[in-house]
């Protein structure tokens, strides 16, 4: 009897030990040491010929998750950053300068959410340009309004340059996905991040040169152009968008064309019919919105050209998303929901380096560029450095055309 | 659920009923309680000792109702609160075994709670969940079965025990961002004890546990998204806006402990125990991402002696514990490659440490009358550290605190007849702030989880207070030849800040219950 005990006790005993020793996970934790701060070397190579040295570049180390913005102006190719906490940073590497032939290019690159885990590590951070575009996104209002509706959102495009512009054939898209996550789609390799993607696509309308912006000038985009603060549609909307110069018309009825200008619908899922969506709405947690504008000896046609499309290769859908050049993007501004929000960034850094938000949905808050300067004629002159957490005010009641931007002399209100 | 619990209860009934054909004694609520004073391996985690305190059959039942009032509590204390209670606790000798068993009901209904949209208990040394700002109701039910089995002695010098304990609790915030949370717990604990004499006994027990929570966070208003706070420790945290997340928390604890204990004309135990626990946080079922974990050390040490005679017995303790956490935040990625593989962990530090001491020490003087005692009075004084630092960037929440209790319990014995009696006592308990203070060295200071929470948390735990506690019970028995021993029982607390942050906080207990 007293024998037949002891086994009870050894495999009790057995047990435990197999417990403690087998739980690998549990011997990971315990190994784990305490953060120490790190160094990092960046170094540079300027991509674009005319550049000889690296003078007005500046590097950004922004860690959204834990607000931490590291900022140094680079002296030579190379800049050494210490006491660096590890974790995921944007690196950004940008800022204005003049080539050999005197034209003015917006340099920059970096990295979008790079995990800097190791002590003394050496990072290469290619740097290329674009051209200063003088077409930007000058204010954004996706937000919607209380209680929930959201047919209110506009987006206004501005001309911060000293000479017309035409929009003729300027395409418009909010990126895939519609709101900032974490969760990525996988896009093809063989892509080489050349691209970025929408899931549809507008462009403006005209043949070249009938819808010009002068210097100062903005149009509105909107989503609905109507007055929203009718008792017929949300009287707790702040904007009334029925000066809108465009509208993206979905043909339904219960919110008819208005008197705006229709954009072009050009894709949605490998077509050009517009689906069975009622409205175009963007994410009123806030989109990735980009215009771009191809030159006219190159050939982009998504619905057509198969190469331009691609599936998410993360999901087994076989929705189609439209593949959009980067290189061919005047402008990107990223919103999310909030600053933390920009580790789950969308955009690359060389369209947009950070990201902006209003902090809630449905809370009749937009954002605005920054204004830096008045031409002669009061018109602003608009901040553009390619990083949207700086260059635009959040949580500005959204205003159609606010500093003063005005209206171009084809509004359907002036005719 | 209810079919496990039902099925651990039964024998537990089974074994009550026992009781009432076993019990001889009087088992009023005095006697009960120097039954357990004098129990010294009873307050150990080795079950193997249980047959060296002299175990007594016995049963206890209560129902108990308590409410909590007052402004006096910390941040993610609900301001009311409402508890209904059932436990069921006994001890049986079967031939040469003696089995010990609890099982616990509560059901908590938390008024005007903050801070808190993502754990049941926020207190349990899990630095890692959601808050939020909207003030908000909880309901939560605890179901907890504890047994402890002492073997039959395998020979002269060895004797085997086994513990253990299985628990089980539901929460449910009732405001958006709102969770339903499950939690479970199953601890095991064997022990042996060897017995080189008749005074000497050396014991030895292993502890292991495993624990599970899951919160499942939504909006049931999807049209409003919800600003929340994914915490980090000491108002470390990043925001969010929607409807929070599903988190996953499981931990393991490893540990064991050591007893010493001489009986002769004192009674000596001393106990150290150790343990380590390993809690990991992982987000999301569907593509899980290693979160956060802790590291927990936990030391437990315990000196207790006793002397009794026939007519007064004399109880001295010490009482030394530290609790050390290591907070662990991990760096995830997620794959973004044609080889997708969810969200890749690529790092790991301790960011953050918490540490708690707790030094007390105690004596009470009985003057006995037969099982029971006529009266009892006692002191208490002890010291308590905390310690909680982020490390980069530096923040620190430290604090030391220093208490002293007095108290007295006196047993009218109003009938012999019916074994009438009417228990009371009266306890002042003051705490003193020696130290502390609150520096917050991270990002986002207007946070209203570094301004409200963790300033408000600092507030509360180093105010200087006083608590009053006032308990009456009246008991009896049914009848002369009946041995149950109904009582009935008033508890009071009322404890006042000695500062300009808070005012007060009572606590009103009414018990229900019998022991036979």
């Amino acid at each position: 009897m007293k024998q037949r005990k002891y086994p009870i006790l050894i495999i009790i005993s057995t047990l435990f030990l197999c417990v403690f020793v087998n739980c690998s996970s549990f011997n990971d934790i315990l190994d784990t040491e305490k953060v120490e701060p790190l160094q990092t070397e960046i170094k540079i190579q300027i991509e674009l010929e005319g550049f000889d040295s690296p003078e007005g570049l500046s590097i950004v180390l922004m860690n959204y998750l834990e607000n931490i913005r590291i900022e140094k102006e680079f002296s030579g190719l190379s800049v050494v950053l210490d006491s660096l906490i590890p974790g995921i940073y944007t690196v950004t590497i940008s800022g204005k300068a003049y080539d050999n032939q005197g034209q003015l290019y917006y340099l920059n690159g970096g990295l979008v959410n790079h995990p800097l885990i190791k002590n003394n590590e050496t990072i290469e951070i290619a740097v290329s340009g674009l051209k200063i575009s003088p077409l930007v996104f000058k204010e954004i209002y996706y937000a919607g309004s209380a209680p929930n509706y959201f047919r209110d959102q506009f987006y206004e495009i501005y001309n911060n340059s000293d000479s017309i512009l035409y929009l003729d054939g300027i395409y418009f898209a909010a990126l895939y996905p519609a709101g900032a996550t974490e969760k990525l789609p996988v896009w093809p390799e063989s892509d080489e991040n050349k691209y970025v993607y929408t899931d549809r696509l507008w462009k403006f309308p005209g043949s070249g040169n009938e819808y010009p912006l002068k210097p100062g000038e903005s149009c509105v985009v909107s989503q609905f152009a109507a007055n929203h603060q009718l008792d017929i549609y949300n009287p707790n909307s702040p904007v009334d968008c029925s000066s809108s110069e465009f509208e993206f018309n979905m043909n339904n009825k219960n919110f008819p064309d208005q008197p705006a200008y229709d954009m072009i619908h050009v894709f949605y899922n490998g077509s050009s019919a517009m689906g069975t969506v009622p409205q175009y709405l963007t994410s009123v947690f806030g989109g990735a919105y980009v215009i771009f504008q191809i030159p006219e000896n190159v050939p982009y046609d998504p619905v057509n050209d198969k190469s331009l499309q691609t599936r998410d290769l993360s999901s087994s859908s076989t929705k189609v998303y439209a593949k959009i050049p980067i290189q061919y993007v005047l402008d990107g501004v990223e919103a999310g929901h909030n600053e933390t929000m920009v580790k789950a960034k969308r955009m690359p850094v060389v369209l947009d380096a950070g990201m902006t938000y209003v902090g809630a949905s449905y809370n009749s808050l937009g954002v605005a560029r920054k204004k830096i300067g008045e031409n002669e004629d009061g018109t602003p002159i608009l901040q553009d450095t390619n990083n949207s957490t700086d260059d635009f005010e959040r949580g500005v009641k959204p205003m159609l055309r606010r500093y003063g931007a005005k209206m171009p002399s084809w509004n359907h209100t002036l005719r | 659920m209810k079919k496990i619990i039902y099925i651990l209860i039964i024998p537990f009934l089974l074994l009550s009923l026992e009781n009432i054909r076993a019990q001889e004694m009087n088992h009023s609520p005095a006697a009960v309680e120097k039954m357990k004073l004098d129990q010294l391996w009873h307050k150990t985690d080795n079950a193997a000792g249980i047959f060296f305190d002299g175990a007594e059959n016995y049963t206890s039942l209560n129902m108990s109702y308590n409410s909590i009032d007052g402004n006096f509590h910390r941040p993610q204390q609900g301001k009311k609160e409402n508890i209904w209670g059932f436990d069921a606790e006994g001890g049986v000798k079967l031939d040469k075994m003696y089995l010990w068993g609890e099982f616990l009901y509560s059901r908590n209904a938390i008024k005007d709670a903050n801070y808190n949209a993502s754990i049941i208990d926020p207190f349990r040394g899990m630095p890692y969940f959601v808050a939020d700002t909207n003030i908000s109701n909880w309901n939560n039910q605890h179901y907890e079965l504890t047994f402890k089995a002492c073997m039959p002695h395998l020979n002269d010098y060895l004797s085997l025990g086994l513990a253990g304990s299985y628990k089980t609790s539901t929460g449910a915030k009732q405001r958006d961002p709102r969770t339903e949370n499950y939690l479970m717990k199953l601890e095991l604990k064997p022990s042996i004890v060897y017995s080189p004499s008749a005074s000497h006994h050396i014991g030895l027990n292993l502890v292991y546990y495993s624990l599970k929570e899951e919160s499942n966070m939504e909006n049931i208003n999807t049209d409003i998204s919800q600003t929340y706070y994914e915490l980090y420790g000491l108002g470390t945290a990043v925001i969010g806006l929607g409807s929070g997340r599903t988190t996953n928390y499981v931990g393991n604890n490893i540990g064991g402990g050591i007893q010493y204990n001489y009986t002769g004309k004192v009674n000596v135990l001393f106990s150290s125990d150790y343990s380590l626990k390993v809690e990991e946080v992982e987000i999301s079922f569907t593509t899980p991402k290693d979160d956060s974990a802790t590291k927990q050390a936990l030391w437990k040490n315990s000196l207790y002696l006793h002397t009794s005679a026939e007519d007064h017995a004399h109880y001295f303790n010490v009482e030394y514990t530290r609790r050390a956490i290591d907070g662990i935040q991990y760096i995830t990625l997620r794959d973004v490659s044609e080889k997708y593989q969810g969200w890749i962990s690529l790092h790991k530090n301790i960011r953050s440490t918490y540490e708690n001491q707790f030094l007390q020490m105690g004596y009470d003087y009985a003057k006995n009358a037969q099982n029971e005692y006529k009266w009892l009075a006692g002191i208490k004084t002890g010291i308590k550290e905390k310690k909680d630092v982020y490390l980069i960037p530096r923040s620190e929440k430290k604090i030391k605190n220093a208490f002293g209790e007095i108290h007295g319990k006196y047993n009218f014995n109003l009938s012999d007849k019916l074994a009438k009696r009417l228990l009371t006592s009266v306890s002042f308990l003051y705490n003193k702030n020696l130290s502390g203070h609150y520096l917050y060295g991270g990002s986002h200071p207007e946070y209203p989880i570094v301004t409200k929470l963790e300033q408000g948390d600092f507030d509360y735990l180093s105010s200087d207070f006083y608590s009053l506690h006032i308990t009456a019970t009246y008991s009896q028995r049914i009848k002369k030849e009946n041995k149950i021993n109904l009582f009935i029982q008033a508890d009071g607390i009322f404890s006042k800040a000695q500062n300009t942050y808070f005012n007060d906080r009572s606590n009103l207990l009414l018990t229900l219950g019998c022991n036979f």
